[in-house]
C-alpha cells in the first residue's frame, strides 16, 4: 500500500505583500481588498533570483530521510501545475536528479491535472513502486513552481500563486501515512483560458464546489469511511472563501480544514498539500490512526482527493 | 470605528439605501452600463455577476454606505436576485 515516508518543504524568506503585486498583476484596489478580506491572502513567497531547479533542490535538501538512501530512489516525479515552464532543452527534473545523486532514477514530470497534479504524482509513484521488484524501492515526488508570468501568478478573482517547494518520499509500504483511497474526476469541458471566456468561467464557478465535494466524498466512501471520521482536510491553498463554502455544502467543520497557510504561502501550485501536511505534523494535529484527506482542484478541470491514515 | 449597531432585523431605510447603492455600483463592478434593476433582477443569470464580482460589489457597498457586512454566512446560492442581496446586506451589517 502506498505510503508517505517523509515530507520536507521550502518557503523562500522573501514575502511580498499582495498590495505590492497590484501593478504587475493589474489589480485594482478593490480586487486587492477582495483577496485580503474574503480570500484570506496576505503575502506571497517569492525568490526572484532563483531558478526552478534551485527551488526544488532547496526542498529536497531538507528531506533528511533521503540521506543515505539515494540508491533506493527508483523514480523522481515533478508534479506540475503548468505544462511548460522552461525552454528546451533545460530540464529541471534531470538537474535535480544529478545534484542529488539520483541519476539512476527514472525521472519525469507529471502534469495536466493542474493544481491537483500532486495527488496524481503520489498515485503514480505508488503504482510504479508496487510493480517494482527492487526491495526497498522509493519514489521522490517534487512540487513547486516559479510564478514567472502574470498567468502563472494570478487566477483572476480566485488566487495568487506563490513560489515554494516540497519534496515527498513515497514507498510502497510503511506504517506512517498510508494511502487508503484516491478519487479523481477530470472535467475536460472546463478547459480554456477562463479570463477570456466568461461563459465557461461562469459554468466552472457554478460546478466547482459540487465537483470538489463529490471527489472528496468519493474518496472518503472508497476508503470505507464517513465524513465525520475524517479528522482533518489538507486543502489546496487557493483561497479561504471557497473552502468555507465547500464545508457548508458538505457539513464539515471549517476549523478542521487547515487554512492557516493561505495568508503566508498563497497558492503554492502543487506544493500546497505537502506544505499543509508538514504544518499539521509539526503542530501535532495528526495522531496515530487519524484519517485525513488531501484535496485539490485544478483548472482545466480536475477534482481530486486522497484519504490517508496517519 | 464609532458606535456599532448590529442589524438583526430588516431595517427598511437601510434596505432602501442598499438597494439604491446596488443599482449605482453594479455598472462599476460589471464594467459596463446596465438597465435599471428591480428586486427581481437576477444577479448571475441576468447580469452576469460572478463570485468575484459579487464580493467586489459587497466591498463597494461597505465603502459607499459606511457599513461592515458580516460575511460569515455569505453564500452566493442564497443571493440570486438584487432583492435577496439587499435583504442579506440589510440584515448582516454593522454600522461604522
Amino acid at each position: 500500500m502506498t505510503a508517505i515516508e517523509a515530507v520536507a518543504t521550502y518557503l523562500p524568506e522573501l514575502r511580498v505583500p499582495i498590495e505590492d503585486l497590484a501593478d504587475s498583476l493589474a489589480l485594482t484596489g478593490v480586487q486587492v481588498r477582495l483577496f485580503k478580506r474574503f480570500h484570506g491572502l496576505r503575502e506571497i513567497p517569492m525568490e526572484p533570483s532563483g531558478t526552478l531547479t534551485e527551488l526544488l533542490l532547496s526542498a529536497a535538501a531538507r528531506l533528511d530521510a533521503l540521506r543515505g538512501r539515494e540508491h533506493q530512489v527508483r523514480y523522481v516525479l515533478h508534479a506540475r501545475t503548468m505544462p511548460v515552464v522552461v525552454p528546451y532543452p533545460v530540464n529541471p527534473v534531470h538537474e535535480v536528479c544529478l545534484a542529488l545523486g539520483l541519476d539512476q532514477a527514472v525521472a519525469f514530470t507529471v502534469t495536466h491535472h493542474a493544481c491537483a497534479t500532486g495527488l496524481l504524482a503520489i498515485d503514480i509513484a505508488g503504482q510504479l513502486l508496487a510493480a517494482d521488484s527492487e526491495p526497498g524501492a522509493l519514489a521522490l515526488v517534487l512540487a513547486g513552481e516559479k510564478a514567472f508570468t502574470r498567468d502563472a501568478q494570478l487566477v483572476p478573482g480566485s488566487s495568487i500563486f506563490g513560489e515554494a517547494a516540497a519534496a515527498c518520499l513515497v514507498s510502497s509500504g510503511g506504517p506512517r501515512d498510508r494511502l487508503l483511497s484516491y478519487a479523481s474526476s477530470i472535467r475536460g469541458e472546463f478547459d480554456g483560458r477562463l479570463e477570456d471566456l466568461p461563459d465557461l468561467a461562469a459554468r466552472y464557478e457554478q460546478e466547482y464546489p459540487g465537483s470538489l465535494a463529490d471527489a472528496l466524498q468519493a474518496a472518503v466512501a472508497q476508503a470505507g469511511l464517513r465524513l465525520d471520521e475524517i479528522s482533518l482536510i489538507l486543502p489546496h491553498n487557493v483561497n479561504v472563501v471557497s473552502w468555507q463554502r465547500l464545508c457548508r455544502r458538505i457539513g464539515f467543520p471549517v476549523d478542521r480544514v487547515l487554512l492557516d497557510n493561505v495568508p503566508v504561502t498563497g497558492h503554492a501550485f502543487c506544493a500546497d498539500s505537502f506544505i499543509n501536511y508538514q504544518t499539521a505534523a509539526e503542530r501535532g494535529l495528526l495522531r496515530s490512526g487519524d484519517r485525513y484527506v488531501i484535496a485539490a482542484a485544478g483548472q482545466g478541470a480536475t477534482f481530486s482527493a486522497m484519504v490517508f491514515e496517519h | 470605528m464609532g458606535q456599532e449597531t448590529v442589524t438583526t432585523q430588516l431595517d427598511t431605510e437601510l434596505r432602501q439605501r442598499v438597494f439604491d447603492s446596488i443599482g449605482e455600483l453594479l455598472p462599476r463592478v460589471l464594467r459596463r452600463e446596465i438597465p435599471p434593476v428591480s428586486d427581481d433582477t437576477l444577479l448571475m443569470n441576468e447580469l452576469g455577476l460572478r463570485s468575484a464580482t459579487m464580493l467586489e460589489l459587497l466591498l463597494e457597498l461597505e465603502e459607499n454606505l459606511e457599513i461592515q457586512i458580516d460575511v460569515e454566512d455569505i453564500d452566493n446560492g442564497g443571493m440570486n436576485t438584487v432583492g435577496n442581496l439587499a435583504d442579506f446586506v440589510a440584515t448582516h451589517s454593522i454600522m461604522d
